[in-house]
């Protein structure tokens, strides 16, 4: 056991002196989600423009619009007609509709109708809690009587498809476990064995098994911390939504983290056997990622694309790492409703590893 | 081989024992019937030129290659059934050591002393072994920046990390400026003193003749011929090499002089390989005064195992 530690150790020691994977490791993806983290930002933090239909239908509603005026969060835009409305939000050019009802009933509340996109997830949060504070003030006036004022809030899917950092920032870091996973290992364990490493590791009595294992967990620690570090920085600077309590977000995440790192960690050591040098390594680990990049969602959502491309997307294991690190990081789902995406990555592992048992080699050499 | 063995009387203990090894590759006999005996704590070394055999013959016995054919003992273990046992009581140096470039070379020393499971104080280990290997000052240099002869020097300890019985060394000098290679063969010494048993290949016949206590020639996959490096000499018919450097042409008459057994030219430099050296050096004294040619830079070389080489196959070991 000690020489497997020791075998781990060393790993992570030089993981963390090798600056060139440590660029691709968080360097990389962490430009990424900067980059698209500021074209595709939803300002949540600043404003927000919300149309408002029958602003002057009642005092009560009248003076509910005045005080959405007066807030320096919302821009309102009085409308006619509620249709409209919802159509300009679905098109993204509104952040929130407030309905205020034609007539209000003597004795009964005011009964607004807020419609937000949901796809936008922040800023959908942050209108959201912007008016039922705005309603709460009326509500707990000077006279505490009954509720003046009820929201109900409702979504809509906006057409925008949520090109924002809560859909991009979890395909990212699934891009990057993928490509330390392919590309970062085979490539590495190529290198390892073309200068004779391995064969060194070999004349030692420690075994095959625990030198791949040690360098299994190894990959593992590393992924977990990169997964924290890059979904850290995406919720620090562009406010990255945590779908639930923190401590099952975690959970959720990290299970996903493990598994798509064992997937294509799998796929590398197939990759890393037949390749004879780092040259064809590389280019094989490319030819197997890239198009995984275009097709899986990454950078778009595939529910858009032509049908053949979403039955393409099926058949990639980065969709299932994708989805699963976005259903449970961002929508707080439990991975109990992920069962395909765990059954996808797992097979993969599967069959990476079967793959990679078989065309294992010690020496260099065609 | 018997003899030595009869001169060593009871303390003569085989350590290695190969026979009949054989490992083709496609149609190429890369060992093709290899026998040899290593006794405990001698020095051994299997001379030959690139493509003899040597490496592959060793790295059958280290467990890196299954022979075809063939029985290999080391230490009491087949070394083909019981290589994993066998593994934890012999060291290895690599013919091309490559290690990770990203660890120092102390934590390289300890990762492989853990990866060994070699009891006792790892550091303590650790330290005598840089002592050993005059590294003691670059403990905590990354191994990517040592020179040459540093690396080599680290591979040779973390051959010894395991405290083995026997040592394997694969062309342990090769690349070396002769400083090094001087420095290298003390620390070989320092190893059979400390009573392990050192097999090393080699394609330089001094460090064979130097170092060794007993020497197998290799050619062609099979062994030449297997003594110590004096017996060796002492059975060639030749006994010098005379050098000379003849101005004119003293056409003819030099291989018919006393002793001569073999003539090579180049230019006017001459090579006489010599049974006789007196009667050879009378001999051309007087063909050159007869004929009124200059001789110059005359030099008379003992043969060595080059020497051996030669006789047995025909060509330089250089060649």
């Amino acid at each position: 056991m000690r020489a497997f530690f020791s075998m781990v150790g060393a790993n992570l020691k030089m993981q963390a002196r090798n600056r060139t994977a440590l660029f691709w490791l968080l360097v990389f993806p962490a430009l990424f989600i900067l980059l698209f983290g500021f074209l595709f930002s939803d300002d949540s933090g600043l404003t927000a423009t919300a149309g408002v239909v029958n602003g002057g239908s009642s005092p009560l509603a009248a003076r509910m619009t005045e005080a959405m005026e007066r807030s320096s969060f919302f821009e309102v835009e009085r409308l006619r007609d509620r249709e409209a409305g919802i159509q300009r939000l679905k098109e993204g050019e509104l952040d929130a509709v407030l309905v205020f009802p034609e007539r209000v009933a003597p004795g009964e509340p005011l009964r607004v109708e807020a419609y937000v996109d949901r796809s936008k997830l922040s800023t959908s949060q942050a209108v959201s809690a912007a008016i039922q504070q705005i309603a709460d003030r009326f509500n707990r006036g000077p006279q505490r009587g009954p509720e003046l004022v009820s929201v109900s809030t409702r979504g809509v899917q906006g057409r925008e498809l949520g090109y924002t950092i809560d859909y991009l920032a979890p395909g990212f870091v699934a891009m990057s476990i993928m490509q330390n996973g392919v590309l970062g290992l085979a490539t590495a364990f190529v290198v390892l064995r073309e200068r004779g490493v391995l064969r060194r590791i070999r004349v030692t009595p420690f075994p095959l098994v625990g030198f791949i294992g040690a360098r299994i967990v190894s990959n593992l620690i590393v992924v977990l911390c990169q997964v924290a570090i890059l979904l850290g920085m995406a919720r620090a600077l562009f406010g990255l939504h945590v779908g639930g309590d923190v401590a099952s977000v975690v959970a959720g995440v990290a299970v996903f983290s493990i598994l798509g790192a064992l997937a294509f960690l799998g796929i590398g050591f197939f990759v890393a056997g037949i390749s004879s040098k780092v040259e064809s390594a590389n280019t094989l680990g490319n030819l197997i990622t890239f198009p995984m990049l275009f097709l899986a969602g990454i950078f778009f959502p595939i529910t858009q694309a032509p049908n053949w491309m979403q039955d393409v997307a099926r058949a990639l294991p980065l969709s299932y790492l994708a989805d699963g690190l976005r259903q449970t990081m961002v929508y707080g789902t439990s991975i109990s409703h992920l069962w395909t995406d765990v059954a996808a990555l797992l097979a993969t592992a599967l069959v990476g590893f079967l793959l990679a048992v078989r065309f294992f080699r010690w020496e260099p050499g065609a | 081989m018997e003899e030595l063995a009869a001169r060593r009387g009871a303390e003569a203990e085989e350590v290695i024992r190969i026979r009949g090894l054989r490992k083709r590759y496609g149609d190429v006999a890369a060992v093709d019937g290899v026998d040899l005996t290593v006794y405990r704590g001698e020095i051994f070394g299997i001379l030959g030129p690139n493509g003899a055999g040597k490496t592959t013959t060793l790295e059958m016995v280290e467990g890196l290659r299954r022979p075809d054919e063939g029985e290999i003992e080391v230490a009491g273990y087949d070394a083909v059934r019981e290589s994993g046992r066998l593994k934890g009581i012999i060291g290895v140096q690599l013919q091309t050591t490559a290690l990770f470039d990203y660890l120092s070379v102390e934590e390289t020393l300890a990762l492989f002393s853990d990866l060994y499971g070699a009891g006792g104080s790892r550091r303590e280990r650790v330290l005598r072994l840089l002592e050993m290997v005059s590294l003691a000052e670059k403990g905590r240099e990354r191994v990517s920046r040592l020179s040459g002869g540093q690396q080599q020097r680290l591979s040779i300890a973390l051959a010894l990390v395991n405290d083995p019985q026997v040592v394997f060394l694969d062309e342990p000098t090769t690349g070396l400026d002769p400083q090094a290679r001087r420095n290298l063969w003390e620390m070989v010494r320092e190893i059979r003193a400390q009573g392990r048993t050192v097999v090393l290949t080699t394609h330089y016949m001094e460090e064979a003749e130097e170092l060794c206590d007993r020497v197998a020639v290799m050619d062609h996959g099979r062994v030449l011929v297997c003594d110590t490096p004096l017996s060796l000499i002492r059975s060639l018919e030749v006994d010098a090499t005379v050098l000379v450097t003849v101005d004119g042409r003293p056409d003819g008459g030099l291989e018919r002089l006393p002793g001569v057994r073999g003539v090579e030219r180049s230019g006017g430099d001459v090579r006489l390989r010599t049974a006789d050296v007196q009667e050879t050096i009378i001999g051309l004294m007087r063909l050159a005064s007869e004929r009124g040619v200059r001789l110059r830079n005359l030099t008379v070389q003992s043969a060595n195992l080059e020497d051996v080489f030669i006789s047995y196959t025909g060509r330089s070991l250089r060649d």
